[in-house]
């Protein structure tokens, strides 16, 4: 990894996107503290990550790609052994496990063995060893890769969830992750950021123009709030009122308008920018 | 935190039921192998006891039974702690600990002491078999204490070599395949004998334990072959971690292997031990101690004996004491079946034989204890001190000449056990040196001058030791002196023809058994053209005969030529003769034989002729004395159980034990998966 300037806030959801081998696993080892960097730090509330790794851990939580379960224990020995891992004392650590299973939905599971759960089960057991310290930063590996669509709908109602008190940073590939979770997203490429760009709550839309105005005369039609230049004349708006109005008057100035793509953002360019078209 | 990880570990494993089944296995065998033993050595025990042997049911019995443990032991390890961090690797679990407040060292410690945890109730059952059965017999709880001690260590050792190993790689079997094949290695790397692959050998540091002896050396050898590993495993946890670069991970494994093979270098050096034995039987008697101190270089000691498992066992204890007391003292075992060249070399002809060398001294010993052991010891250890003065001048038989009747290959003997032989003229020197511990008369051929008598009787007077060997001219003097007297002719016997013998003028003399320098002879000693003694007690001289020949012979004064038959007109008279008598007066100790033929170069070799020459010279010389040890005699050579109990406590280690663990973890896991 070279140049990776990160930062995550609370109530915010932040994507790590890239293919396989762009360094997404890595970011993540390094940001929970199993990996060193040769240069460079990681703060915790303030806290450096390999300084002060006792102090930094507890308000990290970690889901990897894999739940970390062990499948000889129950879902409720899972859950105390990361609680008490994670710093807390027995009383805390039952505490917590009830408050954590309530949150989940897994109070039926608790004497179930982590090697009979099923998948999306298994990420369930493995999001709540993540939370079990009510940690103010997570970190999530690909939650809802190799999970049927249904798992996965539930699991990223969770993280939805989860964003919004906490600084989340969801490492992945998949598209629709990004688009119904993330606030930002920082695209990686052969080890390096290859974009970072803000994600907006707001209608938008992508439009392609052959003789593109200055962003601010775009900005002042009514319906846009914000146009965002981008390379051979296409822009990302941000639409104020339904797109329908923007597109009226688009279509009505003489810019030469050739596309108009609804969407809130570009998942198309992010795709490109992930392999490098 | 290190408290949290044991416990999860311990809690893992036994909830699941492979180890339960692994360890009541363990257990059926274990105990299998214990009963077993104990049975054979029912069998054997009366056989021990009358043989006065030193083994008891804890050696023979315990000790085994606790030595296959350490094996069990060394082969569960790997195999129930394999996926410790293998596992965790394999299984993306590592990401649990690196993202919780957890450091490497704990973690180390934690999966350490869990394996640990996890074997010790295997190790407990085994202690607690050794337990029931010493209580059986009688407990040596020190001993027991001390095997404890051993398979903890062996355990502690081979836990963190399995933890380390788990750390290189990412899958569980490779690790355990690793496991099995470092620590075997370690079990059985002085099989083929070498000395020096002894500091490497686990086996070799273990075997003191089970008795009862715990050496500095080997609990060095242990704590630090496994704070090593332990070492070498948080340093690999660090580079897994990215906390070390590999110049520096390469650096500290460097650091570790150095420092690691420098202690072993050290440990050598340590000579520190304790003996945890109720009866102290691991130590040497303070002169034993005093006697290998004495020594000025080292000792090596060949065996002869066959390749008996529990001879050689006694043996080895005894002979144990004495390297582990000084490093200088060497052993080995030479089956006498194996080596005959050798044997015939060394004149071996009875089992055990210990042949102890010290440079170009030897010393032989064939009463295999500590008392005697040592005293062969002090004999090497007094070398150039022991002053023999031979008497020349009247044509005397010469301990260094050549001729047939000469006493050369005797006085070579001599000078190998130590002894610094040199001529002594009477005439010339006017008196007989004080300092000579014993004076040889060899057959003198020419009369002694009234003044030389005179020196000779002074030289007795003064306490004087003197061995006679009363050939040629006879001295009548010196006969009334110590009150003996000659038979006229020669003695011949019958029983040299049974001895495959041509000429009746050997005679077949038995050794008295009731004599310390004849009581260890194994046959008899031949004679030729030997004289008969006898004795009387006169100037306070007790006289006690050491050779006599057999009923058929007789002291024939006649020609030896063709058909002789006994005259007793002509004071013939029948045997059995004395050819041989011991002369003391408090300390001092005279010998007279009727002959010096039998130690002449042609005969030395003959019958017990070689050994009877030394022990004569030994006890002569005062270089007999033995050192009074205390015999050991193992308490627990009997079993105090009737026949149920033994069933009983066999049914329960043998049946109850495995089966309660057994259905204990099959339980368990039912329990487990069917919710």
């Amino acid at each position: 990894m070279r140049g990776l300037d990160l930062e995550l806030r609370a109530g915010e959801t932040t994507a790590l996107l890239g293919v396989n081998g762009a360094g997404k696993s890595t970011t993540l080892a390094l940001l929970c503290g199993a990996l060193r960097p040769t240069r460079g730090q990681v703060r915790v509330l303030g806290m450096d990550l390999y300084r002060q790794p006792r102090q930094a851990k507890r308000h990290l939580g970690l889901l990897p790609e894999r739940p970390p379960l062990y499948p000889e224990l129950t879902v409720d020995e899972n859950l105390d052994f990361a609680a008490r891992l994670r710093g807390l004392d027995r009383r805390q650590a039952q505490q917590a496990r009830r408050r954590v299973k309530q949150e989940l939905d897994l109070t039926g599971f608790s004497r179930r063995l982590a090697g009979r759960l099923s998948r999306g089960m298994a990420q369930r057991v493995g999001i709540a060893q993540a939370l079990i310290h009510q940690p103010e930063v997570v970190i999530l590996d690909e939650p809802t890769a190799s999970l049927d669509p249904v798992q996965a709908k539930s699991l990223r109602g969770l993280v939805a969830a989860l964003g919004e008190k906490r600084a989340v940073l969801l490492a992945t590939h998949l598209l629709a992750d990004v688009e119904q979770l993330c606030h930002q997203v920082i695209v990686l490429r052969d080890g390096q950021v290859a974009a970072r760009e803000r994600l907006f709550d707001q209608p938008g839309a992508r439009v392609h123009l052959l003789r593109p105005p200055p962003a601010e005369k775009l900005q002042a039609v009514p319906g846009v709030a914000e146009a965002h230049p981008q390379p051979n004349g296409w822009f990302q708006l941000i639409l104020t009122a339904p797109p329908e109005s923007a597109l009226r008057e688009l279509a009505q100035a003489d810019w030469g308008l050739t596309d108009f793509i609804r969407g809130r953002h570009d998942l198309e360019r992010l795709t490109n920018l992930m392999v490098d078209a | 935190m290190i408290r949290l990880l044991l416990r999860h570990q311990l809690a893992r494993r036994y909830a699941t039921v492979t180890p339960w089944l692994a360890t009541a296995a363990s257990q059926l065998l274990l105990a299998w192998l214990l009963f077993a033993q104990l049975e054979i050595y029912l069998k054997i025990q009366p056989r021990l006891t009358s043989l006065a042997s030193t083994l008891g049911i804890h050696d023979l019995v315990i000790a085994p039974t606790l030595a296959s443990t350490a094996l069990a032991l060394l082969l569960l390890a790997p195999l129930l702690g394999m996926d410790a961090i293998a596992g965790e690797r394999r299984d993306g679990r590592m990401a649990l600990f690196s993202s919780s407040p957890v450091s490497p060292g704990a973690l180390v410690l934690g999966k350490w002491l869990g394996q640990l945890a996890v074997l010790l109730p295997l190790l407990l059952l085994a202690l607690a078999m050794g337990l029931a059965v010493g209580l059986g017999s009688h407990l040596d709880a020190g001993q027991l204490a001390a095997s404890a001690l051993g398979l903890l260590l062996t355990l502690a050792l081979a836990c963190a070599v399995t933890l380390w190993l788990s750390s290189l790689v990412e899958q569980p079997l490779t690790a355990a395949a690793l496991s099995w094949g470092v620590l075997l290695l370690a079990w059985f790397i002085d099989s083929s004998g070498g000395d020096s692959l002894t500091t490497l050998s686990l086996r070799a540091h273990l075997q003191p334990f089970f008795q009862g002896l715990v050496t500095l050396a080997s609990l060095g050898w242990f704590f630090l072959l496994t704070v090593a590993t332990l070492l070498l495993t948080f340093l690999q946890l660090r580079r897994l971690a990215g906390s070390d670069t590999a110049r520096r991970h390469r650096l500290m494994l460097l650091l570790v292997a150095l420092a690691t093979a420098l202690a072993l270098a050290g440990l050598t050096r340590l000579n520190s031990r304790w003996d945890w034995t109720d009866a102290k039987r691991n130590t040497l008697s303070q002169s034993s101690q005093a006697a290998l101190a004495a020594l000025d270089g080292p000792v090596a000691v060949s065996v002869y004996l066959e390749n008996y498992p529990v001879q050689r066992a006694a043996v080895r204890e005894l002979l144990e004491k004495y390297r582990r007391a000084d490093h200088r003292f060497s052993y080995r075992f030479i089956d006498p079946k194996t080596h005959p060249e050798e044997i015939r070399k060394n004149g071996i002809v009875r089992t055990p034989t210990l042949l102890l060398h010290a440079g170009s001294h030897y010393q032989r010993v064939e009463t295999v204890d500590e008392s005697h052991l040592t005293a062969a010891l002090a004999r090497l250890g007094r070398k150039g001190t022991g002053w023999i003065g031979a008497l020349t001048g009247h044509g005397e038989a010469r301990l260094f000449g050549q001729a047939n009747f000469d006493l050369g290959d005797f006085g070579r003997l001599l000078e190998q056990q130590g002894y610094r032989v040199v001529a002594i003229d009477a005439t010339a020197t006017g008196q007989i040196p004080e300092n000579l511990d014993l004076l040889i008369m060899a057959a003198p051929a020419t009369r002694l001058a009234a003044g030389e008598i005179q020196i000779l009787k002074r030289y007795l007077d003064d306490g004087g030791n003197l061995l006679w060997l009363a050939d040629g001219m006879l001295l009548p003097e010196m006969a009334s002196a110590l009150g003996i007297s000659f038979l006229p002719g020669v003695v011949v016997d019958a029983a040299a023809a049974g001895l495959g013998l041509d000429r009746p003028t050997v005679a077949v003399a038995r050794p008295a058994d009731d004599h310390p320098v004849t009581r260890a002879l194994a046959g008899p000693v031949l004679l030729p053209r030997a004289r008969a003694i006898k004795a009387q007690r006169a100037n306070g001289w007790q006289p006690q005969p050491l050779l006599r020949t057999g009923p058929r012979s007789w002291n024939e004064t006649g020609a030896l030529k063709g058909a002789i038959q006994r005259d007793p007109q002509v004071g013939e008279e029948q045997g059995p003769l004395t050819l041989a008598v011991a002369l003391t007066r408090g300390a001092q100790r005279v010998a007279v034989v009727g002959g010096s033929d039998f130690l002449g170069n042609s005969f030395l070799g003959n019958g017990a002729n070689r050994p009877f020459g030394l022990a004569l010279v030994r006890w002569l010389s005062g270089n007999d004395k033995l050192i009074q040890v205390k015999p050991y005699r193992p308490p627990d050579q009997k079993l105090r159980w009737p026949h149920k109990t033994l069933a009983a406590v066999a049914a329960l280690f043998l049946a109850g034990v495995p089966l309660v663990l057994a259905a204990t973890g099959l339980f368990i896991a039912w329990r487990r998966r069917r919710v």
